[in-house]
């Protein structure tokens, strides 16, 4: 069981809630996805079948989050001005805090809820999809849609360590560092000895440098939201080099409602979709060519 | 002979015991000073740069003088036990043997720092600076006033004693 992510969340954790976190069951340490805290309600963990509390927790305080939000970025609240104004920031061992509280000028104040995303790293979870994203032994280009929370982050990495054994050279924009979380210039996680990681850039710009700088086979990303994103793929598509992107959303047909991913559809950028469907707990991926 | 001798030498031990008290009046003076250049330094970094704390106190450590200087290197040398402990507790530790109402004034900064944003953090800074700037003020006068009259004294006191004693 790699449980090093759930650990790296409660690391964040203050003493006393830590410690009753570390007493949860192996097997629903094993299984959790995100703590959640909110201000007044007793911190609770989700899995793939819901959210449950914290078995002997307290309820959460703005002790509580403000302590964790000091562990999460290394007491210097004032540097996350940006990260918090995208609504997380990127703690150590590459757990993703989101954060909720009054908006103002300077961005948000008054936090009244935590969400601390587990990172996984699940070996072999894209084993059985992996060879039908191919083409004449060459990768096809693909899109990884799926809810929120069901796993598009964790096979996109894997499909990337995979690619990367492979000798393809695989060039990741990883904005918030959830995929590699590389820090001081190496991957905690593995994503291959063929892959260059750009951390802590905005997506677009990312996609454009690499292309530029390292001559990727295949440009891998994570979450394309903004229209900016969806514009730098299609620069990279008619470059030469195969994308391997995720996106919220439920199937192709929600997807395809949003202007900058039908742009990408209809342009023909993708010809394989990956759907994750989360029974609970339990990952279903369906391979659709395009 | 040995009687005015023993005599000198008393007087001479009551002197530098005054030496010694004006001694510490400067060395807390220059202390003050000292934390005072931290805070500018502090202030001014956060200010502009607005770096995270360990890259904050790892520059601070080698640019601050002094007592600053060795604060923000045992602070930067415990910022690995974060998440373990509150930064609040981290910073009172390094404060080390700092004592009276610099101690206090400090430690109610280090509540605030790490804790909140930017504003909040610079408006505490201002508050503990001008504060320590008062004491700092306060603590030279003392150390000007007091520190001749301590030495003054305890000559005095010394010979007085010395010549009773002979």
């Amino acid at each position: 069981m790699d449980m090093d992510g759930f650990y790296a969340a409660a690391a964040l954790l203050p003493y006393a809630l830590r410690r009753t976190a570390l007493m949860m069951p192996e097997a629903d340490k094993d299984a959790c996805e995100e703590l959640r805290l909110r201000r007044g309600c007793v911190p609770a963990f989700s899995d793939g079948a819901g959210e449950r509390p914290i078995p002997g927790a307290g309820p959460v305080t703005g002790e509580t989050v403000a302590s964790v939000l000091e562990a999460a970025t290394q007491a210097s609240l004032h540097a996350a001005v940006n990260a918090l104004r995208r609504g997380y920031i990127t703690a150590p061992g590459g757990v993703r805090v989101g954060v909720c509280g009054t908006g103002t000028q300077e961005g948000l104040r008054s936090f009244s809820s935590l969400s601390l995303r587990i990172p996984k790293e699940v070996r072999g979870c894209a084993d059985g999809i992996y060879p039908a994203l191919f083409e004449n032994g060459v990768f096809c280009s693909t899109l990884i849609l799926s809810p929120p929370g069901a796993g598009k982050t964790t096979l996109l990495r894997e499909l990337v360590r995979l690619l990367s054994g492979d000798g393809v050279r695989v060039s990741l924009a990883d904005e918030r560092g959830e995929v590699a979380d590389a820090e001081g210039g190496e991957s905690r996680f593995d994503v291959g000895k063929c892959t260059d990681v750009m951390t802590g850039v905005a997506k677009a710009d990312a996609i454009m440098m690499l292309l530029r700088a390292m001559n990727p086979q295949v440009v891998a990303v994570d979450e394309v939201t903004e229209p900016a994103d969806a514009r730098a793929l299609l620069s990279a598509a008619g470059c030469g080099a195969a994308l391997l992107a995720t996106v919220h959303g439920a199937d192709l047909e929600e997807v395809r409602k949003r202007p900058s991913m039908r742009c990408l559809l209809e342009a023909g950028v993708f010809s394989r979709c990956v759907t994750i469907e989360n029974r609970r707990g339990v990952r279903i991926c369906r391979v659709k060519v395009l | 002979m040995r009687a005015f001798l023993g005599a000198a030498l008393f007087t001479l031990a009551w002197t530098l015991v005054g030496c010694g008290a004006a001694a510490r009046l400067r060395a807390r003076a220059r202390t003050l000073w000292e934390l005072c250049r931290m805070m500018e330094l502090l202030r001014f970094e956060l200010a502009r740069f607005a770096p995270p704390m360990p890259e904050l106190f790892a520059q601070l450590g080698k640019t601050a003088p002094g007592a600053g200087g060795e604060i923000s290197r045992r602070l930067y040398d415990s910022l690995n036990r974060l998440g373990d402990e509150e930064f609040s507790d981290l910073w009172e530790r390094a404060l080390g043997d700092l004592s009276g109402p610099e101690r206090e004034t400090m430690a109610a900064l280090g509540r605030v720092l790490g804790r909140y944003g930017a504003q909040e953090e610079l408006a505490a800074l201002d508050v503990c600076r001008e504060r320590l700037m008062d004491l700092s003020g306060e603590a030279e006068r003392t150390a000007k006033e007091r520190g001749r009259l301590y030495v003054g004294l305890s000559a005095a006191v010394g010979a007085v004693a010395s010549v009773l004693m002979l």
